[in-house]
């Protein structure tokens, strides 16, 4: 993703300038002093000068190129090359919050081997006495510290500066407070803002005693008179070197200036923040950039501005809720009371009625049982009188059983003799049927004979005719009671079946009488108990009647109750009200004051 | 030629002539459908059945058992057994039959009578050639 005009683009570049100029500024200073501090042997300036360039350019070459790799994603950031995540912007962050210290560590080392590399240099291209080279060195050790502390203090601000557009770039301020770690170095720093101020102009000052006087000593040796020492001294004037102490002085005093500024600024800012906060201003915390003990302590009061916050809305947010809550109570204590009395009061009043209809109904069942026993008991006595009246029809068919055998037998006998009488008239037929013929034989005289003959034959036919329907008859009869002796063992078995079954009809009924009987003990047992039951339930009715009239009773009880939850609604409103303002104590009122 | 004298030439078997057609002392016999008369004088008695009669019934066929209560007409040692059997005695005239028909039944056909309406062939026992049974 490529991001075009970021806020940070050149930042890097712009971050590291001021640190640029403390470094020239200590090198103009450490020139000018060397030159006019240092007697140069004659014809040699032109080479320090010519050393003096390259060795700048180079080491601000060297120096910059340092500087800007350590800030490398910052100026990543500023061109596009990399998105602007919290990431890479908290990791740009510990770049800028580094640059100060990195910066003061380069001056220094600028400071402090550059005049060691011109000297070496220079007594290289040109014939220099070797204290001449030690007291360049010398200045440039002196000047390096104050170089260094100027670049720290001119860094500072615009490192403060890009960190307040990193964090309107993104990062969130308790992220930064966060994710870099604090060096508690405040201390070591006040005491060499404290030594550079003093040992600086200290040691420059013994310096340019030291040269005075040495080279007034030099001025004596090769005086061959009064006169030329005079002119010596008037040749070598103070004003040059007074003018350069007092700039050094004043580049002191501006170090001191800055670094109280520095100090003071986050402290002034915290002490406005923690002024807001105080006043119940509990927005968005505000960053503040610092460095050390002080962003520290910017990270805790950021960190505690927003817990509060959060704080201040869950209270707010409990406030509203137990507004609403007790508004809801006072409504549901109402009808809590109404409503639970109320149906406290029906449900004695169905259960006193269920429980004397339960008493009515098992009083019936009662009843109900004791006709059930009474008519088991008529039925198990007519199963009984059915049994013996089976047994009496069981002997009944028997004895119709025998007297059919016996007639049966009897009629055998009478075909018998109708079988005699037949075979008596068969003869006679056949006899007279002789005479008739032995008359007709006779002729005249056997006439009268055969017409007797013929008479006696049709009176055998008749016997025999008579006979015969009389056997069809006796076949009849032996054929009916054949059918009535069967038909009469059958009902004898069927009313052995009949007794068998009405014999079980008994045992049954007896078992129906034996359970009716049980359960006629029970439902008396069981109406006993409701009426008991009744009973009770008339007494809770009793009980609940007293109950309500407690409770309509304790009304002004009640009353005080409903008081109280309008006090806490008032008191949630106003803590909500307070926690809107800002969570001022002040804001609170307690019970009974006016609002 | 007197009703005695006629009656002995039938007995006889002779040659009817106009004072043989009157015929006294018949028995007609029944045999299932059939009908069939007999001269009373050529029957010795009147019996029970006896096992080995011939049965009049179905032509004659030997082998043929009669009903129980059918009588048998005993002829000397022969007999022949019919299903009833009737004395008829008055005078009734023999019809002629021609003597084709005569020589069929071996003789044995004398003739019809008419009797109650209606026509009875009149067997000779005799002539029939019956079988001797044992009473």
């Amino acid at each position: 993703m490529t991001i075009t005009a970021s806020p940070l683009k050149g930042r890097a570049r712009w971050l590291t300038n001021l640190g640029t100029v403390a470094v020239f500024t200590g090198l103009l200073l450490s020139t000018a002093y060397a030159w006019v501090a240092i007697s140069f042997p004659v014809g040699t300036r032109l080479a320090f000068a010519g050393v003096l360039a390259v060795v700048v350019v180079v080491f601000n070459l060297v120096g910059d190129t340092i500087e800007q790799r350590r800030l490398s994603t910052l100026r990543q950031l500023g061109d596009g090359a990399l998105p602007a995540t919290p990431t890479h912007l908290l990791a740009a962050a510990n770049e800028v919050m580094r640059q100060p210290d990195g910066s003061f560590w380069l001056s220094l080392a600028f400071l402090a081997l550059g005049p060691l590399a011109v000297g070496g240099l220079w007594s290289l291209a040109s014939t220099v006495p070797s204290a001449v080279v030690l007291q360049v060195g010398f200045i440039g050790l002196i000047i390096a510290p104050l170089t260094a502390v100027l670049a720290l203090l001119f860094s500072i601000p615009r490192a403060r500066q890009v960190l307040r557009e990193l964090v309107a770039a993104g990062l969130p301020g308790t992220t930064l407070y966060a994710g870099v770690p604090v060096r508690f170095v405040l201390r070591r720093r006040l005491m060499l803002f404290a030594a550079v101020a003093v040992f600086t102009p200290l040691l420059l000052v013994v310096d340019l005693a030291l040269t005075r006087f040495r080279a007034l000593l030099n001025q004596l040796v090769a005086a061959t008179d009064g006169e030329a020492l005079a002119q010596a001294q008037r040749s070598d004037g103070l004003l040059p070197l007074v003018g350069l102490v007092i700039v050094v002085v004043l580049a002191v005093s501006t170090s001191a200036w800055l670094s109280g500024s520095i100090l003071g600024d986050p402290l002034k800012e915290l002490a406005a923040e923690t002024q807001r906060l105080a006043r119940g201003d509990h927005s968005q915390p505000r960053f503040i950039p610092a460095e050390h003990e002080t962003f520290a302590a910017a990270g805790a009061i950021a960190t505690m501005e927003a817990q509060l916050i959060e704080l201040l809305g869950r209270l707010g947010q409990a406030a509203g809720d137990l507004s609403g809550a007790t508004g809801a109570l006072k409504d549901r204590g109402a009808r809590y009371r109404v409503q639970n009395l109320d149906a406290a009061s029906s449900t004695t009043g169905e259960l006193a009625r269920s429980a004397r209809e339960i008493a009515a109904n098992a009083q019936r069942v009662s009843d109900l049982a004791r006709e059930t026993l009474e008519a088991a008991r008529v039925g198990r006595d007519g199963a009984d009188g059915f049994m013996a009246a089976m047994v009496e029809v069981r002997e009944g068919n028997q004895a119709i059983a025998d007297s059919v055998v016996r007639l049966n037998k009897r009629v055998q006998q009478v075909g018998r003799i109708i079988e005699f009488i037949n075979g008596i008239a068969d003869k006679s037929d056949l006899l007279a049927l002789n005479a008739e013929l032995e008359g007709n034989k006779a002729g005249e005289v056997g006439r009268g004979f055969s017409l007797v003959a013929a008479e006696m034959r049709r009176l055998a036919e008749s016997v025999m005719q008579s006979t015969r329907e009389i056997g069809g008859l006796i076949d009849e009869i032996r054929d009916a009671t054949n059918a009535a002796v069967m038909a009469t063992e059958a009902g004898v078995k069927a009313t052995d079946a009949g007794g068998a079954l009405a014999q079980k009809v008994g045992v049954g009924l007896s078992r129906i009488v034996d359970y009716a009987n049980q359960s006629a003990d029970a439902m008396q047992g069981i109406s006993l108990a409701t009426s008991q039951q009744q009973a009770g339930t008339d007494q809770l009715v009793g009980a609940m009647t007293e109950i309500v009239k407690c409770t309509f009773a304790s009304g002004e009880a009640s009353k005080e109750m409903l008081v109280a939850h309008d006090q806490l609604i008032s008191l949630a409103r106003d803590l909500e009200q307070t926690v809107a303002s800002g969570g001022s104590v002040t804001g609170l009122r307690r019970e009974g004051e006016p609002s | 030629m007197t009703t005695t004298a006629a009656a002995e030439r039938s007995r006889s078997g002779g040659t009817p002539g106009p004072t043989r057609n009157l015929i006294e002392g018949l028995v007609l016999c029944r045999v299932g459908a059939d009908r069939l008369a007999v001269r009373a004088s050529e029957v010795t008695a009147f019996e029970l059945p006896t096992p080995g009669a011939r049965y009049a019934g179905t032509g004659f066929t030997p082998g043929v058992l009669a009903p129980l209560e059918s009588k048998q007409l005993r002829h000397h040692g022969a007999a022949l057994v019919v299903d009833s059997v009737e004395v008829h005695s008055e005078r009734l005239s023999l019809l002629p039959v021609p003597a084709v028909l005569t020589a069929v039944w071996g003789g044995a056909l004398a003739g019809f009578v008419e009797a109650g309406g209606l026509l009875w062939p009149l067997l000779s026992l005799e002539r029939l050639a019956l079988e001797e049974v044992t009473s």
